[in-house]
């Protein structure tokens, strides 16, 4: 039957993508610089920190979830890796995976408080998100710590014309996405977040699950982290803080549903290349940040409402 | 037949199951016993006690008083994913499907409680983890088969009809492979060439997988034509117990159904 062939591929896969072409269409139209290989690379290594707060956000809200943490979590991973490093440089290798280490352990802590206390992620995620900023405030006031300069290879390295961070940032999605596609416990993830209950009934460990779906956006948020000591040098106490809101624009954008159970995190992807291309854009426009602010709000109810509408249809 | 052959043979013993919230009581001092390999209605009207009674089987509900018998273990405090994990899967009266996620990866998790790679193996791909997966998924290709669903498998299953979706949620508690079935109301709110579709299906699932069923339907005609036995509940009691002809001239159970008033 033809019905199951119509199917196949995501629509919210489609609309992003056409989205995105617009986005370059017009980009080729109105700037002559836009379209060159340089820029668009570089778009693709800023787009590394997005991208990686974002994949972690993706894995959350797919179990129903979701974390108003990562901000704070970027700031703290910046931080603490730089005085780390700071105070004896011998560490840097160390803190490499310890700050993914630190990063996955904060995750872990959101998630057992949110199955502990049943209490909204929401609530729960901004709390522990306020309490680490207010610990990083407590420590530093003002950029601290330094690291090694071969660390920056990581932000502004390349292999060939493209960045490394871009090209870590699209492995992980690429891992993310076979694992959730074609293993056991990525079904569960959506499984979980399709319906608790029914998971639970069908012999998943739902608690499981969301432990390692927090624990995991952790991880991707603390690589962030890294990310912005390789490229600033230092460990920054206000630098994750548009990243709170901003992990969320790409999930919705990319048609991840705001309850869980649904959604591709290649749809997150392109909703990162879309929200950085269009600021990448509007830079070239000389159009203020303010108006940047603007069109991402705008792009945020646009796309709610639209899947929403398609939601219901269904 | 001796007792021991006896136990043997019973896969499911209630003794004495109590269960209420709060100060309703809904179920009150049920026994009965499920035999292995049989299709067991448990019927009544609404509100009888039926769901929660399959909610007390499946670990849902935990009973304030009463012993469960699974597999002639006496089954302690578990939850509910563990008491799946020992065999034991259910379809629900109001849908629980995964509305996201495609036909064939609804019945995927099914097969979860079967697959024992760990995760960072199931991430690698490789070895046993990949031969676990294709070979649970060529398992999930033959229930596919049997319910004659292959032109939906890849539909999220939230784009489904209602009939095709009960189907579909039959076939991911078949992908379990468990045990002991509990169906809620497989044929609720069905039309009669959906309805006659089901009952073949779940006298296919009896005849060719062996698998053991505990069946809720209203629809008495179906119920009579498919159950081995039938166990009738009313107010949370037990009112009757017995073969389907029994059942049927048991003078409680016309009254309950009839609605003569209780005390």
């Amino acid at each position: 039957m033809a019905a199951g062939r119509r199917f196949r591929v995501d629509p919210s896969l489609v609309i992003v993508t056409v989205l995105l072409v617009a986005v370059l269409i017009a980009g080729f139209t109105l700037s002559e610089r836009f379209g060159t290989l340089r820029n668009l690379m570089n778009v693709l290594e800023q787009a590394a920190a997005l991208g990686f707060v974002s994949l972690g956000q993706s894995l959350v809200v797919l179990v129903g979830g979701i974390d108003l943490s990562v901000g704070a979590v970027v700031t703290a991973s910046t931080v603490l890796m730089a005085a780390v490093v700071e105070m004896n440089p011998a560490w840097m290798v160390p803190m490499i995976p310890g700050v993914l280490a630190f990063g996955a352990f904060i995750g872990f802590i959101n998630g057992f408080l949110v199955l502990r206390t049943g209490v909204h992620p929401l609530i729960v995620t901004l709390g522990t998100g306020s309490v680490l900023n207010g610990l990083v405030l407590l420590y530093t006031l003002q950029p601290t710590g330094g690291v090694p300069y071969w660390f920056e290879e990581f932000a502004y390295g390349r292999i060939g014309p493209v960045p490394v961070a871009g090209l870590v940032m699209l492995v992980c999605f690429g891992f993310v996405w076979f694992f959730l596609k074609y293993t056991a416990m990525g079904r569960s993830f959506y499984a979980v977040g399709g319906g608790e209950e029914s998971a639970r009934l069908s012999g998943i460990d739902s608690n499981r699950v969301i432990l390692i779906a927090y624990t995991a956006c952790g991880f991707f948020v603390a690589l962030a982290g890294a990310y912005f000591v390789s490229r600033t040098g230092v460990g920054d106490p206000r630098v994750g803080e548009p990243f709170t809101l901003a992990s969320i624009t790409p999930v919705i954008v990319g048609g991840i549903l705001l309850g869980g159970g649904k959604g591709n995190v290649l749809g997150a992807l392109l909703g990162v290349f879309l929200i950085s291309l269009i600021n990448n854009l509007l830079n070239y426009m000389d159009v203020s940040t303010f108006i940047q602010w603007i069109v991402q709000g705008l792009i945020i109810l646009v796309a709610v409402s639209v899947y929403v509408n398609r939601e219901r249809k269904l | 037949m001796d007792q021991a052959a006896a136990s043997e043979d019973i896969l499911l013993d209630l003794r004495n199951i109590s269960l209420s919230f709060g100060g309703v009581k809904a179920l009150i001092d049920i026994s009965f016993d499920i035999r292995r390999g049989e299709v067991r209605a448990i019927i009544g009207p609404n509100g009888a006690g039926k769901s929660s009674m399959l909610n007390v089987i499946n670990g849902f509900y935990h009973p304030q008083e009463g012993e469960v018998w699974f597999d002639g273990k006496l089954r302690g405090p578990m939850k509910p994913h563990q008491i799946a994990r020992q065999g034991i899967a259910r379809t629900f009266q109001n849908i629980a499907l995964f509305r996201g996620m495609s036909t064939l990866d609804n019945l995927m998790t099914g097969r979860i409680t079967h697959m024992h790679e760990n995760m960072f193996w199931q991430a690698i791909w490789k070895g046993r983890a990949e031969k676990e997966e294709l070979a649970h998924r060529e398992r999930v290709e033959h229930i596919i088969d049997f319910l004659e669903i292959q032109s939906i498998r890849k539909t999220p299953v939230g784009k489904l009809p209602y009939g095709l979706q009960k189907r579909v949620e039959l076939g991911r508690a078949l992908a379990a492979e468990s045990k002991l079935l509990l169906l809620d109301e497989p044929m609720a709110g069905m039309n009669l060439e959906e309805k006659e579709d089901m009952c073949r299906f779940v006298l296919d699932v009896h005849d060719q997988f062996g698998t053991t069923i505990a069946l809720i339907e209203h629809d008495m005609g179906v119920v009579m034509d498919i159950a081995d036995r039938v166990v009738v509940l009313d107010y949370g009691r037990k009112i009757g117990d017995g073969y389907p002809d029994e059942v049927r001239s048991n003078k409680d159970v016309i009254d309950a159904y009839l609605g003569v008033a209780h005390d």
